[in-house]
């Protein structure tokens, strides 16, 4: 338990807060996407590809210091960003397996992304023996821990919502469009392709950002609980959102929260908190279809 | 290419020397066309290569050789893919499946907004399940799930509609009504129709035209019914002895057993 009681410490947790807030809508919103186009490994892949591009850019040389403990985070500007940008953007362009065309494949995108995640992790720690420096700083300057967020991870996080934000609000139709059924939009002359790459790009990117500033695990379970949560409640997309919005901003506080007073790990209180109304969610889905 | 129409009505896709397949060609190549007002069927037995021949017509999938040609810029195409085409996990309404398929229509700043909705509440009117509307999609019938797909493939008004088993799924009295529709659609309006199905009787029963193909035996085969369905002709393309009598309910075709040389 902590000396100094919650309230009077806000100072200390306010930014980390609005992070994991903010973050939790965005990929609880994102979700939907991941979960109805079966893509669930995605945030896994995000990370892994990350991981393994962070490690290659130092081995190859696109740093001038194999110090990635210069990258980690706590609230200090990297002294150089070099291998964490390669990383990320390493991760990003690894969705690009999620954006590809499903008509012609023989194996699931959620297998090819399976595939992805066990390469990238197997491949990032082989490559990990070469560095001279800890893996495990490759890792620290990846995930967040969700229990402090800097200003400038805050200030990323905002932006990355804002932008992806308002991508969705105008293209959302089209987005709903190519995953539900790109075959008619095809008919109809549309590019899906580019739609599919944009969508694919903005679910990576705010799986990065998110990741960086909360940790893999609430990523990853924000992109998938809150969303299937809320479609085992209703047959209405409308609704689904509102739900999975509500289930994430309450996840996040109370999980923070309790956190704090019961002095338990941030990232992981979260991720449970968000996986209490699952149970409940899926016997009244199996109520309903009896 | 300069495409010429064979028939006095406008020509809408035209196909030359089009060879289709995933990565590799599963069919002759093929030269067709498809005028305002006709109404063509694509017969064949399973994994003939008819889907693909229609996405392939319709500009789903991109052709591995040849052209696919629309001569008077691409027509509204209205696509009505197979019954589990689309994923039952999207928790869309009857209403907003039929009105996503105005997304491509509009302009890129532009959204589905109430009137896109009307339009598709007017579609589904028109199918008579316009109280199916608020429904869930995923918890519809075999055969209300085909009248949302067709209000959805009529919501943009077009002029060449393609529909890829569409009966498959429906019982016989449904079906019969759904192809009576499309044939009336198909007069009144002058909608050019291309329908993949793999009952032979029925296609002719209802189209102008024959397309028969099959991957197996490297067969395609076009022409008027009249012309196709013919005893000497559907023997030499199934390699069986064929007949064809004429009933009052329409074609009855009987595939006869070879006689056996023991015989």
């Amino acid at each position: 338990m902590h000396d100094v009681g919650f309230w009077e410490s806000s100072f200390l947790w306010l930014d980390a807060v609005a992070a994991a807030v903010i973050g939790a809508l965005l990929l609880s919103y994102l979700g939907f996407y991941v979960v109805l186009t079966r893509n669930a490994f995605v945030s896994a892949a995000v990370s892994q590809l990350a991981a393994l591009g962070i490690v290659l850019a130092i081995l190859l040389g696109a740093s001038e210091t194999d110090s990635v403990a210069a990258l980690v985070i706590g609230g200090q500007r990297p002294e150089d960003a070099t291998p964490l940008l390669v990383g990320t953007a390493f991760g990003i362009l690894g969705t690009a397996l999620f954006a590809l065309p499903r008509g012609s494949r023989r194996v699931s995108t959620d297998a090819l992304l399976a595939i992805a995640v066990i390469a990238a992790s197997s491949s990032t720690l082989v490559c990990a023996r070469y560095l001279t420096t800890d893996y495990q700083h490759v890792q620290a300057a990846l995930f967040g821990d969700a229990v402090v967020a800097s200003r400038d991870e805050l200030i990323v996080l905002f932006a990355t919502a804002i932008g992806v934000g308002l991508l969705h609000l105008f293209f959302r139709d089209r987005f709903l469009l190519v995953v539900f059924d790109r075959a008619s939009a095809r008919a109809q002359g549309m590019a899906t392709g580019p739609w599919s790459l944009l969508l694919g790009l903005t679910v990576g990117l705010s799986i990065a950002v998110v990741t960086r500033s909360l940790g893999a695990l609430p990523a990853f379970a924000y992109t998938v609980v809150p969303a299937t949560g809320a479609l085992l409640l209703t047959s209405k997309l409308p609704t689904a959102l509102w739900i999975a919005a509500g289930v994430a901003v309450v996840s996040a506080t109370v999980g923070y929260y309790l956190s704090f007073v019961l002095d338990l790990p941030t990232g992981p209180t979260m991720v449970t908190v968000t996986l209490l109304p699952l149970l409940p969610a899926a016997v009244l889905a199996l109520v309903r279809r009896a | 290419m300069k495409v010429t129409s064979e028939t006095s009505r406008p020509l809408l896709v035209a196909l030359r020397e089009v060879s289709i397949g995933y990565g590799r060609p599963i069919l002759p190549s093929i030269t067709m066309d498809v005028a305002a007002g006709d109404f063509v069927a694509v017969v064949g037995p399973n994994g003939a290569g008819k889907s693909t021949l229609l996405k392939t017509l319709c500009g789903v999938l991109r052709p591995l050789a040849g052209e696919v040609i629309f001569p008077g810029g691409r027509p509204f195409v209205g696509y009505v893919p197979q019954e589990g085409a689309l994923d039952p996990i999207f928790p869309f309404s009857a209403k907003e499946v039929v009105a996503l398929n105005l997304v491509p229509s509009l302009p890129l700043s532009r959204w589905l907004r109430r009137r896109h909705y009307l339009l598709a509440e007017q579609a589904l009117d028109r199918m008579g399940i316009g109280d199916l509307r608020e429904r869930p999609f995923r918890e519809l019938s075999g055969g209300q799930k085909q009248r949302v797909l067709l209000a959805r493939a009529l919501v943009i008004e077009p002029r060449l509609l393609v529909l890829d088993e569409p009966a498959a799924g429906l019982d016989p009295v449904a079906e019969e009504r759904f192809l009576g529709e499309l044939t009336a659609m198909n007069r009144a309006d002058d909608l050019a129709v291309v329908l993949v199905t793999h009952q032979l009787a029925r296609a002719a029963s209802v189209a102008h035209r024959l397309v028969i193909v099959d991957r197996e035996r490297q067969l395609v085969r076009l022409g008027p019914t009249a012309e196709i369905m013919t005893p000497e002709v559907l023997s030499t393309i199934y390699g069986a002895r064929v007949a064809v009598h004429g009933t009052a309910d329409g074609l009855l075709i009987r595939f006869e057993p070879e006689e056996s040389d023991d015989a």
